[in-house]
C-alpha cells in the first residue's frame, strides 16, 4: 500500500462495517398484506405494486447500497399476510425502530374497500436476517 | 369516478393460463411495477412525477396466454409506451424463466386504454 492510499484508508469515511457488507449480499423486500380487508387477487397485486414502487424509490434515495444489491440480486420479494391493520402497524413500527426502511400504503378507496384503509406495509430492501426477526411468525400469502 | 383524459395510468397484465396464487401474483406485480418505474425514471421523469402525484393509478388485468402477452408488448413498444416483461427466477411455484407479467406505463391513460381497455380485470 502506498503512502497516499494508506492515508486515504485512515481518513476516508467508513459507512458500513465488513459484516454489514456481507449481509448486503442477501437483501430482500417484504410486503405485508392486511388480510382482514379480504381484498381480491387483483386488488392485492395492485397494492403490493404500490408498496414496491414506494419502497424502491425511497431506498434509491436513502439506502443506495441496499437498493443496488437488491436490484442486482433479482429483486427478491416476499409477500406475507397480517391478521389486521393493528398487527401490521405494530410490525412496521418495530421495523422503524431498527432503522429499517419502511412504507405504508393506504388506499384511495375507489374500488372494493373503504377509503383510507391500510392495505400493505413494506419493509426493505434490507438484509434478510434483520427482516426475518420481525416477520418470521407471519404466514406466506 | 372522474374520467380525466390526461390521466396517467399503469397497467399490469398477468397470464390466465399460469394460475398464479395471489401471493405470487402480488410479488410479480411488484416486480413489474418497480421495473417500469425505474425505466420511467430514466426515460420519462416528468411523466413519472405526474403519475406519482396523481395517486399512481394501477390496474391489474389478464390475457389468456403468453402469445397474447407478447403481442401486447410489441404493440405497446410501437406506441412508444414504457413496457416491461417479468421473467420469474422460478424458485417457487413455476419453472424458471417463465414470463409471468407485463407492465405497461406509466403513460397516458387514453393511449393505454386503447390497448388494454377490453381486457378482463383480475378480481
Amino acid at each position: 500500500m502506498g503512502i497516499r492510499s494508506w492515508i486515504h484508508s485512515l481518513t476516508s469515511p467508513k459507512r458500513y462495517s465488513e459484516s454489514y457488507y456481507y449481509s448486503l449480499k442477501k437483501v430482500k423486500l417484504v410486503l405485508i398484506v392486511n388480510n382482514e380487508l379480504k381484498m381480491g387477487k387483483g386488488k392485492i397485486a395492485a397494492q403490493v405494486g404500490h408498496a414496491s414502487v414506494k419502497a424502491a424509490l425511497l431506498a434509491s434515495e436513502k439506502h443506495p447500497a441496499e437498493m443496488q444489491s437488491w436490484l442486482s440480486n433479482g429483486q427478491k420479494k416476499v409477500v406475507l399476510k397480517a391478521q389486521g391493520a393493528l398487527e401490521l402497524e405494530e410490525i412496521i413500527q418495530n421495523a422503524k425502530e431498527l432503522n429499517l426502511p419502511t412504507c405504508l400504503i393506504r388506499d384511495a378507496g375507489k374500488t372494493q374497500i373503504p377509503a383510507n384503509s391500510l392495505t400493505v406495509g413494506g419493509i426493505g430492501p434490507a438484509p434478510s436476517e434483520k427482516i426475518d426477526e420481525l416477520t418470521k411468525h407471519l404466514k406466506l400469502m | 369516478m372522474s374520467r380525466n383524459p390526461s390521466e396517467i395510468s399503469m397497467v399490469l397484465i398477468t397470464r390466465k393460463d399460469l394460475k398464479l396464487s395471489s401471493g405470487k401474483l402480488a410479488a410479480q406485480a411488484g416486480h413489474a411495477a418497480v421495473n417500469c418505474v425505474l425505466t420511467a425514471r430514466k426515460l420519462k421523469p416528468r411523466l413519472l412525477e405526474e403519475w406519482r402525484n396523481s395517486g399512481s393509478r394501477k390496474i391489474v388485468c389478464q390475457v389468456s396466454n403468453l402469445e397474447a402477452m407478447k403481442r401486447l408488448y410489441g404493440e405497446a413498444r410501437e406506441l412508444g409506451l414504457i413496457s416491461e416483461m417479468v421473467k420469474d427466477a422460478g424458485r417457487t411455484e413455476i419453472p424458471a424463466g417463465t414470463i409471468t407479467l407485463l407492465g405497461i406505463g406509466p403513460g397516458p391513460r387514453r393511449v393505454i386504454d386503447e390497448l388494454t381497455g377490453t381486457l378482463p380485470l383480475v378480481k
